[in-house]
């Protein structure tokens, strides 16, 4: 037998209800002889005019121009009429409340240092965990920012379809895998996708500091890179110790490019690439 | 019929079941029914007409008017104008006002006689208030049949008016609900867990510092601090009271207005009575933000202090529902959305008028609170003696649940017997011993210390009221002292709405407990004459031969002979127990 949000129904209406569902819970239990079991369905399938209509309201949002507080919940509340797409909007809110955060535009105390995942992390963290499952633009971006943030390059190449954050990640991922990669400036590449809209202003500056041309030629940017990358979070350091240990070495400065690769010895994501920096320093 | 009764500090309303839908009796402006009462001569003047006469902000008693007299319930008698007068009559007038107003309306026929009431209540209304609340409905021909707080009412009218209400109930199940009350006088607190057949209260919270009168004078004086530090306006250029008071009425509708615009523009003509300055103010939503930014931040903080207190991160809640006058605020409504997330805040359209919406549902369903946590007793070594236990139906109307316990005082030594009674922290349908336990409060009596162990009866009567009020009254046998006390910061259940499953939730008797650290007050009363609950140090001084090492069943335990090892001298060198220096043992 079977018995439906209390109901007893047969095999056959209870497929076709299931199967109908878009939305809600649905309490199941299945009874044969004395075995009863019981489930519960989560349904949350959403509409795609519901979703594009959410995606509009995020275009509204970035043509706004603004990220406060008062536009996000602006945001909100033009989306929240579409319902079925409730959950792809609680990603994006989320997304961009940890932004809020990062700016340090936030009023809710959720600051950028956190580490245990009350600060913006913590947004990111739920905002990809939901957008993760959504094919559509902006949650691509997203995902791929985030990807990036943490230092996920291959991910980050998946997932995006923003040519600058492919090629830079490309061009990390070349560099721990110890591949070649490409040495010139990545900067002329700009395409107008949705992650320039999107990240926050520490991941802008990072990706436009790895675009960089890491064949000595950009030494005024370089400095200063070097000087703000104590004051960059573990993550973002990662990435410009790289990227400064390399422009060092083209440019024959040996010492700092020692001193950066130092930083990342015991990096276990940069084990493959300290050995082979070795070696090339040792080589010249 | 019974009605739901939402006597609430800026506004009254009555709503009312008719066939399955719940209906607002407004008043002919189509708003509820302003809580002011202004006392002129031998006329007293209810409602919007006495608060279009108000110009101070705030609760309590302006020259011959009154803001929100439920405040002032629970005090003796207070001044109006110079008159001596009792606050029930004052809250009695506002009763009466909306009674009659309502029995005037289109609703009449469904109200019938409006003679009996589910009136709502803010959390953190105590007892004397409420019984005087209760007093004042009686003065105004209105039986109270049932207290209910606010947000309580409010979760229950969400769910009951909900278009599925089956629907939202599985959505919910097992999982918590935080209720924000956030009205025109108090913000309410309250966060639930829907259990299989009924809701029940996890923890109440609230303060009457943010509420919505507070952003009207906190707007209308920073707007007139702008514009007087812009255009050098004198500080002895005083406004009338009349342009005080049109301006306060002013903030408050701009700020409504700015919930939908970017700005609006505040124009009050020759407001400085002395220069004659004309004061024209555009207000961006911006600038809202900003002027109020502190009370939305405070209130924000007392929803957090209220999740820290139960250990619970904003993530674990499921729904937080936001209901009162406030909830329309976006710079709220956004606070929320950022904490919670946007799927989790629901601020429903009814969300003015939901508490008293809960309340008709309350009536119209004849739903019964229940006791959300067993209350219980601390006694000697640990263990808890089950007071009141949880699913304990609350009296109505008049009626009164009491019950009396038997104890005996387990160690009588500093002359007083203590009675911590304590409630489970979390919800739980088997509550363990190692459960943290909250505590409700102490009462104690003087016992004879010089008299045995087990020897002082005492006796502890415990009852709840209509008022929702638990009392506790302990007595000593020898020393015939006396001491009571009184607790009305209790967590309630009431069934869902379709329920028949109100079975009282299965709560087995707590074990032995140890504190797990903290100062704590060591419990001296037990429930049975049992010599094992007696300190080892106290029996020794009654009975010595318990500790002659026979066999037998009045032996010491174990522990009551470390107990009164403890407070033994060393034989041979008499330093206390524990001090290093005594290494008699050892060197034997």
């Amino acid at each position: 037998m079977v018995v439906i949000n209390g109901t007893a129904t047969s095999i056959a209406n209870a497929v076709e209800y299931l199967a109908a569902q878009r939305g809600g819970v649905v309490d199941v239990t299945l009874t044969k002889g004395d075995a009863v079991q019981s489930f519960q369905f989560e349904f949350a399938l959403a509409d795609v005019d519901h979703l594009e209509s959410v995606d509009d309201a995020l275009k509204r949002l970035i043509d706004g121009g603004e990220l406060s507080l008062r536009a996000i919940d602006d945001f909100i509340m033009r989306s929240k009429g579409y319902i079925s797409a409730g959950r792809y909007l609680y990603g994006l809110a989320n997304y961009l409340y940890g932004v809020l955060a990062r700016e340090g535009l936030s009023e809710s105390g959720v600051r950028d240092d956190l580490q245990d995942g009350g600060g913006y992390q913590g947004k990111y963290d739920q905002a990809v965990g939901i957008l993760g499952t959504f094919d559509r633009p902006p949650a691509e971006a997203i995902c791929g920012i985030v990807a990036f943030h943490y230092n996920h390059f291959e991910r980050a190449m998946t997932k995006t379809k923003s040519q600058r954050v492919a090629e830079v990640s490309l061009r990390f991922q070349s560099l721990l895998k110890r591949e070649t990669y490409f040495f010139g400036d990545l900067a002329p590449s700009p395409h107008a996708s949705l992650d320039v809209a999107l990240s926050d202003s520490v991941i802008e500056q990072v990706l436009g500091w790895s675009a960089l041309p890491l064949d000595g030629t950009a030494g005024a940017e370089i400095a200063e890179l070097s000087a703000s990358i104590d004051q960059q979070r573990p993550y973002d350091a990662f990435k410009l110790h790289l990227v400064a240990a390399e422009h060092a070495l083209a440019e024959g400065d040996i010492g700092t490019a020692r001193q950066h690769a130092e930083r990342l010895r015991y990096s276990r994501l940069a084990e493959g690439w300290y050995a082979g920096f070795r070696t090339r320093v040792q080589g010249v | 019929m019974t009605v739901g009764f939402d006597f609430g500090t800026t506004n009254s309303l009555v709503s009312v079941v008719a066939g399955d839908r719940v209906v607002d009796v407004l008043d002919a402006e189509g708003l509820p029914h302003a809580s002011v009462v202004r006392y002129e001569g031998e006329d007293v003047i209810v409602g919007r007409e006495a608060r279009h006469a108000l110009e101070e902000v705030g609760l309590g008693v302006y020259g011959n008017t009154v803001r929100s007299p439920k405040f002032l319930l629970g005090q003796e008698i207070v001044s109006v104008g110079g008159v001596e007068r009792s606050p029930i009559d004052i809250v009695a007038d506002v009763i009466r006002h909306v009674r009659a107003e309502s029995r005037r309306s289109g609703h009449r026929k469904v109200l019938g006689e409006l003679d009996r009431a589910v009136v709502t209540i803010p959390v953190n209304m105590n007892g004397p208030r409420r019984a005087a609340l209760r007093e004042a409905f009686a003065r105004s021909e209105i039986s109270v049949t049932q207290f209910v707080h606010e947000p309580l009412a409010a979760l229950y009218g969400h769910l009951r008016g909900a278009k599925d209400p089956q629907a939202e109930i599985r959505r919910l199940m097992k999982r918590n609900v935080l209720v924000v009350d956030w009205g025109g006088g108090t913000l309410d607190l309250t966060l639930c867990r829907i259990e299989p057949g009924r809701i029940l209260q996890l923890r109440n919270g609230g303060t009457d510092q943010v509420g919505g009168d507070k952003f009207d004078r906190v707007i209308r004086d920073e707007v007139v601090a702008r514009f007087s530090n812009k255009h050098g306006i004198s500080g002895s250029d005083h406004p009338t009271r009349d342009a005080r008071l049109s301006l306060l009425q002013e903030a408050e509708s701009s700020k409504i207005e700015l919930s939908d615009r970017p700005s609006v523009t505040i124009y009050h003509a020759s407001y400085f009575a002395e220069s004659g300055t004309t004061l024209e103010y555009s207000l961006s939503r911006q600038e809202l933000d900003g002027i109020t930014r502190p009370l939305v931040a405070a209130g924000i903080r007392e929803i957090e202090a209220l999740l820290e207190s139960v250990d619970m991160a904003p993530a674990q809640v499921s729904l937080c529902l936001v209901a009162g006058g406030m909830a329309a605020m976006p710079s709220i409504r956004g606070r929320l959305h950022e904490m919670f997330g946007p799927e989790r805040v629901l601020v429903p359209e009814n969300s003015a008028t939901l508490v008293s919406q809960g309340a008709a549902w309350i009536a119209h369903d004849a739903q019964r609170l229940v006791l959300a946590k067993q209350i219980e007793l601390e006694m000697a070594r640990g263990l808890r003696l089950p007071l009141l236990r949880a699913g304990t139906a609350m009296p109505s109307n008049g009626e009164i649940c009491r019950d009396r316990f038997h104890l005996y005082c387990t160690d009588p030594t500093d002359g007083v017997a203590k009675f911590a009674i304590v409630a489970p922290s979390d919800l739980a349908e088997q509550p363990q011993a190692s459960d943290p336990r909250t505590s409700i409060g102490m009462v104690a009596v003087a016992v004879d210390k010089t008299a045995p162990p087990l020897v002082e009866r005492l006796e502890l009567d415990v009852e709840v009221d209509d008022n929702l009020i638990l009392s506790v009254s302990a007595t000593s046998s020898r020393r015939a002292d006396r001491a009571s006390a009184s607790y009305f910061d209790l967590e309630f259940g009431i069934g869902l709405p379709g329920s028949s499953d109100l079975r009282d939730l299965d709560v087995t008797e707590a074990d032995a407990w140890v504190p797990n650290g903290g100062l704590v007050v060591r419990a001296n009363v037990a429930d049975r004459e049992d010599s094992r609950l007696v300190p080892g140090d106290v029996l020794y001084q009654h009975k010595r031969w318990a500790f002659s090492r026979l066999p037998g069943p009045d032996q010491a335990t174990d522990e009551q002979i470390r107990e009164h090892l403890y407070y033994q001298p060393c034989a041979v060198c008499k330093r206390q127990w524990g001090d290093p220096a005594c290494r008699c043992a050892s060197e034997a």
